[in-house]
């Protein structure tokens, strides 16, 4: 095996040292691995990589300056011996006769250092089910060694995808819907912001998966897509909880809501908006203030994007067919996968739609397990995937008052609800929030406060690893998670490539049982 | 108080006199030439291990290095272990391992100076190796000139020009220090160095009076030094391919190898330290206490150096 290195001293719980051969290519991120006269094999991750010399670093500063200001005619003599790198590692694993154990000891002094090879790679133990990509080494991908993750663990104990723009969250999220496609024991309900996921206009997206007849479209241009589904909602089917924390209402104006729902029924947004204000104050002993019932409409006008009686998603007319909400629930029992475009509605109204549905799933799933445990066994695991996670997660959000998403992301996991939030800004999201969210796929984060947040929140001490996600770039990913060993380089694969893999090889094998290899 | 010692050296003492006494034309210019044959460098290095007073061990190291083609070839260092002893004033001395012709003539006054004989002496017996090992045309450079107080060591010397004169090797003294004088009484090499900035300034040089060459390995260097050879007729050329090899950036102007031999020659902290425990561990377990206590006799110097605030 090729030598790159010798150990040259560290610490168990800190970095090893390693000084590198000077034509060896070392990259952040990649792993390497050693055996010394304990005949233990020892697997590395390289986290940094630094230059160095014997030479003063005064003398080196002057050796500089005489080639810059003086136009020195200089040649080195030596180079290797004088001037060289050294890289720090992080032990992951030791390799004891067959049994892999946790880094508590530490190669020997010039102990060589090896690239890992694909003999090697038994250490990556990770078993799951959704294929999301290759082993990483630095930049480069070892396309041998794939890597799966366990549905059912990650699931429901919910996931963070964390990048800056154009890092590829949205190529992550439509790898694992596609491996949650190809599975059949689990359900997913995506909310859309940018209509990406389903596909269309070019752009590749589920809708071009072989199993397409388990995705279920709503999108208010329904027209358009011959399969899809109108995502239009009845006012009668939303409930004041469905605003709570969602948009932002004083407590007179929730305690307002909530009388108006006792004392109208289920039609209590239309009478809101079509009786006079004062007409509502007098019918209500003039028990709420006008000015509230004022403002009340207006922004259910504002948050419903209503023109008159009903807008592009939501209506005010009494029910004549099945609520979205009904549709969605069956799916969901089905193991179908939802995606809901919301790219054509603003902000409040998007929130009002996804917490709502969120809601009724949710009730659904927590009423199942009281009612009868046994039945809600069959239920499937749900994932609900959103985009700009803070938007409803966020520190700022929260202080207002709680909503269906911090619920989930408590108790989520007890009623097989598990959220996958997506963000550019972990650090807007609170502490606890962060850490409810077990598996972290961490993509390229440039901003410290976002890596700081990621890293002290993480299920492994990524703390080493805090340079490497800087560099981190387009489609390579750490994944944190308690179900995975260590802090996993990955690439992450292309959708749209294994799309095609899909499509050539139409005839899926449902759960297929993928590891390592 | 300065200026007055500034003008006592400068007037009184005639030495600041300006440099417009030497003669332009034993100036010869230097062009850098890569050489093809082999260079050495050879450099010893000496440190007292542990200072009894009236006895002392002292390590001393001999290093070799050689390059070719600017690619370094081969490096080897000795180390040695000195004993020595002084009793009614008379030093006597024990070198280990023994090497083949080392002797000491007597009447050195201090262990100082048998200190550095011995390492003198173990230089060019190890330099007389190096020619004999050497080819037609090879360089072989020493940190320091070919002369000695020592009358051995004197033998010994012509003995390894003469070798080198009927091998065809060139041997190239380069001095570091040197304390010859113009008649007016300042140093020569401090005249050359202010004349050449004038009127060689940029240049690599050699001025050569005839006995006495002094030279600047690069255009670039603060620095000229005293050379020595064992070929004066060929020391031109051998000089333009040392020159080729004082371009490090380390030490611009001085020539590469020696700066390697020099520093793998070097006794260091650690290696004086390691071996001050290991002699008394030894002492000890041979039931010799003596040697702790002796040391005390010298040890408070360093002691107060250590605590000194610097």
């Amino acid at each position: 095996m090729e030598t790159i290195g010798k150990v040259i001293g560290g610490t168990v719980g800190g970095k090893v040292h390693i000084r590198l051969k000077s034509d060896a290519k070392v990259h952040v991120g990649d792993l390497v691995t050693c055996s010394d006269v304990t005949n233990e094999v020892y697997f590395m991750k390289i986290t940094n990589v630094m230059i160095s010399s014997l030479i003063g670093p005064q003398f080196i500063e002057d050796m500089a300056g005489q080639k810059l200001e003086y136009d020195v005619d200089y040649e080195l003599f030596d180079q290797k011996d004088r001037f060289y790198r050294i890289a720090e590692a992080k032990l992951l694993k030791i390799r004891s006769g067959s049994s892999f154990l946790q880094p508590r000891a530490i190669p020997n002094f010039f102990s060589d250092v090896s690239p890992i090879d694909s003999a090697n790679f038994s250490f990556v133990n990770v078993k799951g089910e959704i294929p999301i990509g290759s082993l990483r080494l630095g930049t480069e991908s070892i396309s041998g060694v794939k890597i799966s993750l366990p549905a059912e663990s990650l699931i429901s104990h919910h996931m963070l995808v964390v990048a800056a723009t154009g890092k590829g969250k949205s190529n992550f999220a439509k790898v694992f819907l596609r491996g949650i496609l190809n599975l059949e024991k689990y359900s997913a309900v995506i909310f859309d912001p940018h209509n990406e996921y389903f596909g269309g206009r070019g752009a590749k997206g589920l809708r071009d998966h072989p199993l397409r007849k388990k995705i279920v479209y709503f999108s208010p241009r329904y027209q358009e897509v011959p399969t899809a589904e109108q995502l239009k909602v009845y006012t009668e089917d939303l409930e004041p909880d469905d605003f709570f924390g969602i948009i932002n209402l004083s407590d007179t104006q929730q305690e307002a809501m909530d009388l108006f729902r006792r004392v109208y029924g289920k039609p209590w947004i239309r009478e809101l908006l079509n009786k006079p204000t004062e007409s509502i104050f007098e019918e209500f002993g003039q028990r709420i203030h006008k000015a509230t019932i004022a403002t009340l409409k207006r922004k259910m006008y504002h948050a419903l994007e209503l023109e008159g009686s009903k807008g592009l998603v939501f209506d005010t007319a009494s029910k004549s067919e099945a609520s979205i909400y009904d549709k969605v629930k069956k799916s969901v029992s089905e193991r179908k996968l939802i995606i809901v475009d919301t790219s054509m509605v603003g902000e409040e109204t998007e929130k009002i739609i996804s917490a709502s549905l969120l809601n009724r799933i949710f009730t659904n799933y927590r009423e199942a397990k009281q009612r009868d445990p046994q039945e809600f066994n069959n239920y499937p695991e749900v994932l609900v995937l959103f985009e700009e996670a803070p938007r409803v997660l966020g520190s700022e959000v929260l202080a207002e008052g709680t909503n269906i998403f911090e619920r989930i992301a408590r108790e989520g996991r007890k009623f097989k609800v598990g959220l996958c939030a997506i963000t550019q800004m972990p650090s807007l999201l609170p502490r606890e929030i962060l850490s409810q969210m077990n598996t972290k796929v961490i993509l390229g984060l440039p901003a410290p406060m976002d890596r700081d947040a990621v890293v002290n929140s993480a299920s492994q001490n990524i703390a080493d690893e805090s340079a490497e996600i800087q560099m981190l770039d387009k489609g390579e990913a750490i994944i944190t998670s308690p179900f995975i060993d260590f802090p996993l380089p990955v690439k992450i694969f292309h959708f749209d490539k294994v799309l095609e893999e899909d499509n050539k090889n139409k005839q899926i094998t449902l759960t297929p049982v993928i590891g390592i290899g | 108080m300065m200026e007055e010692i500034i003008k006592f050296l400068g007037l009184e003492n005639n030495v600041g006199q300006n440099a417009v006494m030497l003669d332009k034309s034993l100036f010869r210019l230097l062009e850098s030439k890569k050489p093809e044959c082999t260079v050495y460098a050879i450099d010893g290095g000496s440190a007292t291990i542990i200072d009894g007073a009236t006895w002392c061990i002292s390590k001393l190291k001999v290093g070799v290095v050689s390059y070719k083609n600017g690619k370094r070839l081969s490096e080897k260092v000795e180390g040695f272990m000195l004993g020595i002893s002084k009793n009614k004033n008379k030093l006597s001395s024990k070198l280990q391992p023994h090497i083949e012709g080392f002797r000491l003539e007597s009447g050195k006054s201090s262990m100082e100076d048998l200190e550095n004989a011995s390492r003198s002496i173990l230089e060019w017996l190890k330099l007389r190796q190096l020619v004999l090992q050497a080819n037609k045309g090879d360089i072989i450079l020493r940190d320091g000139a070919f002369s000695s107080d020592d009358a051995y060591e004197k033998s010994l010397i012509n003995g390894v020009i003469e070798l080198c004169k009927q091998k065809g090797i060139h041997l190239v003294g380069i001095c570091k220090t040197s304390r010859a004088s113009t008649p007016g009484g300042r140093p020569l090499i401090g005249m050359l160095n202010e004349f050449s900035s004038k009127e060689f300034h940029d240049k690599k040089w050699i001025y050569d009076e005839g006995g006495t060459a002094i030279a600047k390995l690069h255009e670039k260097s603060d620095f000229c030094f005293r050379i020595e050879s064992s070929h004066v007729n060929l020391l031109p050329n051998a000089l333009s391919h040392i020159c080729y090899y004082s371009t490090d950036p380390e030490f611009i102007g001085y020539p590469y190898p020696l700066l390697k031999a020099d520093k793998i020659a070097r006794v260091r902290d650690f290696e004086k330290n390691n071996d001050n425990r290991k002699a008394k561990m030894l002492a000890k377990s041979l039931g010799n206490q003596f040697m702790e206590f002796d040391e005390r006799a010298t040890l408070v110097h360093d002691m107060l150096d250590k605590r000194a605030y610097r």
